[in-house]
């Protein structure tokens, strides 16, 4: 009975990251001259200016490289990447129905081992990957993506955050964050904030609940982090959960060459915080970031936060505070401070806010 | 929508017909999933005697299935995109052949499994004493057992009475039913389904068997259809008898009383 062999993919130099450095020394410096030529995530896709999980595809298939079978369950990067007679991927992709990215991304894994032990496959066992966006993974298939991570098959189960149903118009996920705008979430008298509810974590429910799955966390602001989870989770023998967090211009309403900024600012702000889970030695490593920045730097870059006031600010600097204690960083005084609504002023009002998103709402 | 539908009346049968159900769903020409229907309970959950067959004939009978595009690395495909409303109705009619091309290899599979395991089913629609049959009732599943005695006792009455079993609801043997229900007057549709709210408020195949029946060459029968067994009840004999009373009413009458009757809830 034939082995089953698995592929080993390199990980990059980490020093030049932006993440590892201040903007004193160089902020800038997060490209690295030794990424693969290699490109499956090619030309030929319908995304948006500024699209942040476009960004995200290419930076895990350049990781990944050629021999990769990739799912896509339904969501904004199916309808935008696919088109009848015209593809952007060189590797092999299927659609899924939005609830089973993780069985179809089972089946797939199953098949392979079985099909290499049999014989009937000859050749290294394939990178199978599937990007669910936050609707599937985080709610309306999170059952099978949780099912499948428990089972262990060796597979990469992604989830790029957008942190709403993009596809379908801009509706609110178990991801939206507090007071974040949705269609299905407008702000008004009776809701000023908009939404109410804090986002589901689900980076910590997969790593809590799933034994011998390696889960991390990440942001398309970091592309050779990115890049090297991709790696480490493919390179995991077993399931491999990566949650990603990537802006969604239509949906957020920023400008569109700010996708990579926000990408960074909201870990900068403590909002998503960025850690890798070993399931061995059961423990979180977390990434500090260089600069911490209170939540408006953030908040403000974005039209879905444009109609908060000053309570709702202060929430959601609480709620950052508390990230930061959770992640083993201090809260400076400044921070601290910021949780008090005196403090803060309408996000109108704020300079260099972005424009009410008008779209949608009052 | 899309899928094979066979129909099965026995736990051997549930069995060949999965051995069949791979044979045809894949046969390049066909390619389409497919589901192996059983009344839950009645067939799925009563104790019958399954012959099982030799692991090489069933290994002469099912070639390994040749995947025509697999997720191979070596050969990428993109499948399942997106279509533009106006790829839509070419891509539709490409699936409605493949389902009625099934139709033959159905035929073909069916032939080929009785050469290697010995047992022949019909092709799609077993015709019992249907020959000089006045009245008929049309059926599928496992209750077609009870129904075949219940026949057998109105036989021996003298009442020309038949039965349809269908062994495929998809694709549905529409040629099949009106040749084996030529010469029946009044034909009634055993429903253990509930469509609600459909053109016959009650079950779903009286519409494909009506449909089937208005277009048939032969002399149009009356049809009506009996809603019995829902929720897992047994159909007795007795109410396959009173079934074919209705029907001989009709035949009597020239008309049928409703499209629906509701076993047990009438008189």
């Amino acid at each position: 009975m034939p082995d089953v062999v698995k592929q080993l993919l390199p990980l990059f130099e980490e020093e030049g990251r932006a993440a590892a450095v201040s903007d004193e020394v160089g902020r800038d410096r997060h490209y690295l001259p030794l990424l693969p030529e290699v490109d499956p995530y090619q030309a030929g896709h319908r995304t948006c200016a500024g699209c942040g999980p476009a960004i995200e595809y290419r930076w895990v298939l350049k990781a990944a490289g050629q021999n990769t079978v990739l799912a896509g369950p339904t969501g904004c990067m199916y309808v935008a990447n696919s088109t009848y007679l015209c593809t952007p991927y060189t590797v092999p992709w299927a659609h899924t129905p939005i609830a089973s990215g993780g069985s179809f991304t089972s089946g797939m894994a199953a098949a392979y081992e079985a099909m290499i032990r049999k014989g009937r496959y000859q050749g290294v066992y394939p990178n199978i990957i599937v990007m669910a966006g936050d609707g599937s993974a985080a709610d309306i298939g999170l059952g099978s993506i949780s099912g499948a991570l428990y089972r262990n098959h060796d597979a990469l189960f992604l989830c790029y955050d957008n942190e709403c149903y993009a596809n379908t118009g801009i509706q609110t996920s178990p991801t939206t964050p507090y007071a974040g705008m949705t269609t299905f979430t407008p702000y008004g008298k009776a809701i000023p904030e908009g939404k109410r509810l804090p986002p589901k974590d689900l980076a910590r429910m997969m790593a809590e609940g799933h034994p011998n799955c390696y889960v991390a966390t990440t942001t398309v602001g970091y592309p050779i982090d990115l890049m090297n989870k991709t790696g480490k989770g493919l390179n995991h023998e077993g399931a491999a959960f990566l949650h990603c967090f990537t802006p969604c211009q239509k949906g957020w309403v920023y400008q569109t060459s700010m996708t990579v900024e926000i990408g960074r600012r909201v870990v900068e702000c403590g909002l998503f915080p960025v850690w890798e889970y070993d399931p061995v030695t059961r423990e979180y490593q977390y990434f500090h970031p260089p600069v911490q920045r209170p939540v408006v730097d953030y908040l403000a870059m974005q039209g879905r936060f444009g109609h908060m006031l000053p309570e709702h600010i202060a929430t959601t600097q609480r709620a950052a505070n508390r990230n930061w204690e959770d992640i083993g960083v201090d809260v400076p005084q400044e921070l601290r401070e910021a949780e008090d609504p005196e403090r803060h002023r309408r996000m109108k009002d704020e300079e260099f806010a972005m424009p009410l998103n008008r779209g949608v709402g009052v | 929508m899309g899928w094979l539908m066979g129909w099965a009346a026995t736990p051997q049968e549930v069995f060949d017909k999965t051995l069949l159900g791979y044979a045809i769903g894949e046969d390049p020409r066909v390619l389409l999933p497919q589901m192996i229907c059983q009344d839950g309970y009645f067939v799925s959950h009563i104790a019958g005697e399954v012959e099982l067959p030799d692991v090489a004939d069933v290994d002469r009978f099912l070639p390994p299935y040749r995947l025509p595009f697999a997720l191979d690395p070596d050969h990428p495909v993109s499948d399942g995109p997106q279509i533009h409303p106006e790829q839509g109705p070419p891509l539709q009619l490409e699936r409605a052949r493949a389902m009625e091309a099934a139709i033959p290899v159905i035929r073909q599979r069916t032939d080929e499994f009785a050469e290697v395991f010995g047992r022949r089913y019909p092709h799609f629609v077993e015709s019992f004493m249907l020959d000089d049959a006045d009245v008929a009732l049309v059926i599928s599943g496992g209750h077609s057992v009870t129904c075949r005695a219940a026949i057998e006792q109105m036989r021996e009455r003298g009442i020309k009475v038949g039965m349809a079993r269908l062994l495929w609801f998809r694709p549905f043997p529409t040629e099949d039913l009106q040749h084996a229900l030529a010469g029946v007057k009044v034909v009634g549709v055993v429903e253990t389904n509930l469509g609600l709210g459909g053109a016959s408020y009650g079950g779903i195949l009286s519409l494909d068997v009506t449909t089937a029946l208005f277009h048939t060459p032969h002399q149009q029968p009356l049809v009506t259809s009996f809603m019995a067994g829902l929720g897992g009840e047994t159909v007795p004999v007795a109410e396959f008898t009173w079934m074919t009373h209705k029907l001989l009413q009709a035949q009597q009458r020239g008309r049928v009383e409703k499209a629906t009757h509701w076993v047990n809830f009438e008189e």
